[in-house]
């Protein structure tokens, strides 16, 4: 091996080595805050947006629809600069707070999402009656449907119990997403209800069928991956009485089942996550439970 | 050899460098340079025209068109106001935010939700589908005057003109509302297509739908024609293929006696030329105005009014009109009024001819429903009134092309009149 020979493999041994190197959290990867003419509308919230996303966590909120980064398959609609404002605040009081009060502040920073994008309609299936209310995609973005139905006027439990099933949940259901597909859920968990999945007709069962065959929701019923986040996307937004109602529904063999899967996911979160799931949950609760109308800044 | 195979590849490049040419590019630059150009062309020409924009939306196009009024300001914020159906009959605002990105060409985006024009298309209703319409509009020409673009999903032309600067915009609104009151109220006619002087066989129809019904005489075919008002008459979603001229802006004439071809005057749309053809052949209530009639007719409607008023205590909604019952196939004297909260109509009955073209002739039969006969006796002025119209009248209308009032003037007397609105 003559000597130009050796140190150009050298070379490419320092540079694969290089490549693996840890990614740190550096500045953001996003252009700089946009140019954004001070009588706009949306100034403030921009600033806001800036501060509170963008610069701490490195991520995109995307509330001016993008049509391109929309799923081509669904008619939508942007979401209003109103709703979005509210949905702002919600996603970082329910969410990226409750993580960094919870784990570290650095947590979200590593695996939080780096956009989230908010679609003002539901993302409606005429063929199959179903609507998405969320998607993750790739453990990069997040996706938030129906924000224009969002109402902020009443924090009545109905309408606390409907912003959890349409938002909240689904914040913790995709972001649920994102970390197992960083590090993976046991297979162990696929087993428990192996062969009871109907991935094209769980939107037919009701929720007592689904609750008794061991699924926290009809959605549950889908698939395991889709399973695994609904049981603690559930457990963490669920109060006691609603989590313990859909249990009682359950009946023994599938309260069983349904127990046996949160224990999984208990034990998942804190060996990979150090999460205390019990400990989480009980802080979203406290916060759910604090929301009234003086939470929402009408000056953004 | 050598020196011949040198000679003969010397030859075979000149040929071939001969061919050679240099394509000359048709743009001066790229692409992505011409599209940013155009880009911020069209944001400064949106936001240049001080009193906004006339919108013509079509959701798509085989549905009904619509008008929006829309400002843009530099800073993204658009305000956009329509005053229809949709945002329930009321004038109406919303202010969003808009952009112009590079997608398609240059577009026109509506990026957050506006509660006016996303209404077309907010997939709600039906579920996933809505009214099916664009909020993204790929511009294909634009300048001060006309911006062209069509709708990013559906590619349904979507026209942008400059509002007149002193135009206000509910009055711009309230136009259009009242062209569509001049042209298409229920019981309007069908509009006859002639060209070059001549009728066609051609009829539009249906017109208060926004949406015509093309349809050829002694023929089962039809053609659905979607269309949209505007303050001067309408425009067509696509030119009327029947003249072959290209017509599809059509304006209410001077004389409102025609719809007149902006492309080609020589293509027209017709309303009846015959009234009294037109009211023999049309079920509707030719409704008596008391503040537009000849002081006989006046005294002989008060004193019915009366009549009824004081036989009847609490009556309302008392009115007097002329009808052609189909079934019977005659004419009526309407005498109508709410009485405990039942709908009274008593009818007294006329044999019609067609005396002339707009000459209508009316006679008297002595019978009528049995509410008409028995008010003929009980109400003053009832059957005086009755006789007074058993008489030739000469009809006259101040819109020909969609009569909606017709003014009836007695033959032998001109002295004595009443105008009739069409309800």
């Amino acid at each position: 091996m003559n000597k130009i020979t050796f140190i150009l493999i050298a070379i490419c041994i320092f540079s694969s080595f290089y490549a693996c190197k840890e990614d740190e959290f550096t500045d953001s990867v996003f252009q700089d805050a946009p140019a954004i003419d001070p009588t706009s509308p949306a100034y403030n919230f921009e600033m806001w947006l800036e501060s509170n996303f963008r610069k701490p966590y490195n991520l995109s909120f995307q509330y001016r629809m993008e049509d391109v980064g929309s799923d081509q398959d669904y008619n939508l609609v942007p979401a209003s600069l109103e709703k979005s404002k509210q949905l702002a605040q919600l996603i970082k009081y329910l969410w990226f707070d409750v993580y960094a009060s919870m784990v570290d502040e650095e947590f979200l920073k590593k695996y939080g999402p780096r956009m989230i994008h908010l679609i003002g309609s539901a993302a409606y299936n005429p063929n199959s009656g179903t609507m998405l209310l969320g998607t993750a995609e790739g453990g990069i973005k997040v996706t938030l449907y129906s924000c224009n139905d969002l109402d902020l006027t009443s924090f009545s439990q109905n309408n606390l119990d409907l912003m959890n099933e349409y938002y909240f949940k689904t914040m913790h259901h995709e972001f649920t997403h994102i970390l197992h597909q960083t590090k993976d859920y046991p297979r162990s968990f696929e087993k428990i209800s192996a062969g009871k999945y109907s991935p094209m007709g769980w939107q037919y069962r009701t929720d007592e069928e689904a609750a008794k065959l061991g699924f926290i929701s009809t959605y549950a019923g889908s698939e395991a991956r889709e399973d695994f986040v609904e049981i603690i996307a559930n457990y963490l937004v669920k109060s006691d009485k609603d989590w313990n109602a859909v249990v009682a529904m359950a009946g023994t063999e599938g309260a069983s089942i349904i127990n046996q899967k949160l224990t999984v996911c208990t034990d998942w979160l804190l060996e990979k996550w150090n999460i205390d799931i019990a400990k989480m949950r009980a802080e979203i609760l406290r916060r759910q439970q604090s929301l009234d109308a003086s939470f929402y800044n009408n000056d953004l | 050899m050598n020196r011949k195979i040198l000679y003969i590849v010397s030859v075979t490049l000149v040929l071939f460098s001969g061919c050679l040419k240099e394509q000359e590019d048709l743009f001066s630059e790229p692409a992505a340079i011409r599209l940013n150009n155009a880009i911020g062309s069209i944001d400064s020409v949106l936001t240049h025209a001080k009193n906004g924009w006339v919108m013509q939306y079509f959701a798509d196009s085989s549905s009904a068109g619509y008008t929006m009024l829309l400002r843009f300001e530099p800073n993204g914020k658009v305000t956009v106001a329509a005053k229809n159906m949709l945002v329930g009959g009321q004038y109406a605002e919303s202010v969003s935010m808009f952009d112009v990105i590079g997608d398609n060409g240059p577009v026109i985006t509506f990026n957050t939700y506006n509660e006016i024009l996303h209404r077309f298309s907010d997939p709600s209703n039906p579920a996933g589908i809505g009214l099916g319409g664009d909020y993204e509009f790929v511009v294909y020409s634009y300048a001060d005057t006309l911006i062209r673009s069509k709708g990013k999903k559906t590619g349904t032309e979507i026209l942008l003109m400059p509002l007149n600067e002193q135009e206000n915009w509910n009055d711009y609104l309230d136009s259009i509302i009242g062209m569509k009151k001049i042209l298409f109220s229920a019981g309007s006619p069908d509009l006859r297509l002639v060209v070059d002087g001549v009728k066609t066989d051609y009829l539009f129809t249906n017109g208060s739908s926004m949406m015509f019904t093309v349809g050829k005489l002694q023929t089962d075919l039809t053609y659905d024609c979607p269309f949209i008002l505007t303050h001067s008459g309408f425009r067509l979603y696509n030119a009327e293929p029947f003249s072959k001229k290209g017509a599809k802006n059509f304006v209410l004439n001077g004389d409102k006696s025609a719809l007149v071809s902006a492309e080609d005057p020589t293509v027209k749309l017709l309303g009846p030329d015959d009234l009294a053809l037109y009211i023999s052949e049309t079920s509707v209530n030719w409704v008596l105005d008391e503040s537009l009639m000849s002081e006989d007719v006046k005294i002989l409607c008060t004193q019915i009014i009366q009549s009824v008023e004081s036989k009847y205590n609490g009556v309302s909604d008392v009115y007097l009109a002329v009808r052609k019952l189909d079934k019977e196939g005659v004419f009526s004297l309407l005498l109508g009024f709410t009485y405990n909260r039942k709908i009274i109509e008593a009818e007294l009955y006329f044999d019609y001819s067609l005396i002339d073209k707009n000459v209508l002739g009316l006679s008297i039969r002595g019978d009528g429903n049995s509410a008409g006969i028995a008010l003929s006796k009980s109400i003053s002025g009832y059957m005086d009134f009755a006789t007074l119209l058993s008489s030739s009248f000469q009809l006259s209308t101040d819109v020909l092309v969609c009569p909606k009032n017709i003014t009836f003037t007695k033959q032998n007397n001109s002295g004595t009149w009443f105008v009739s609105t069409r309800e």
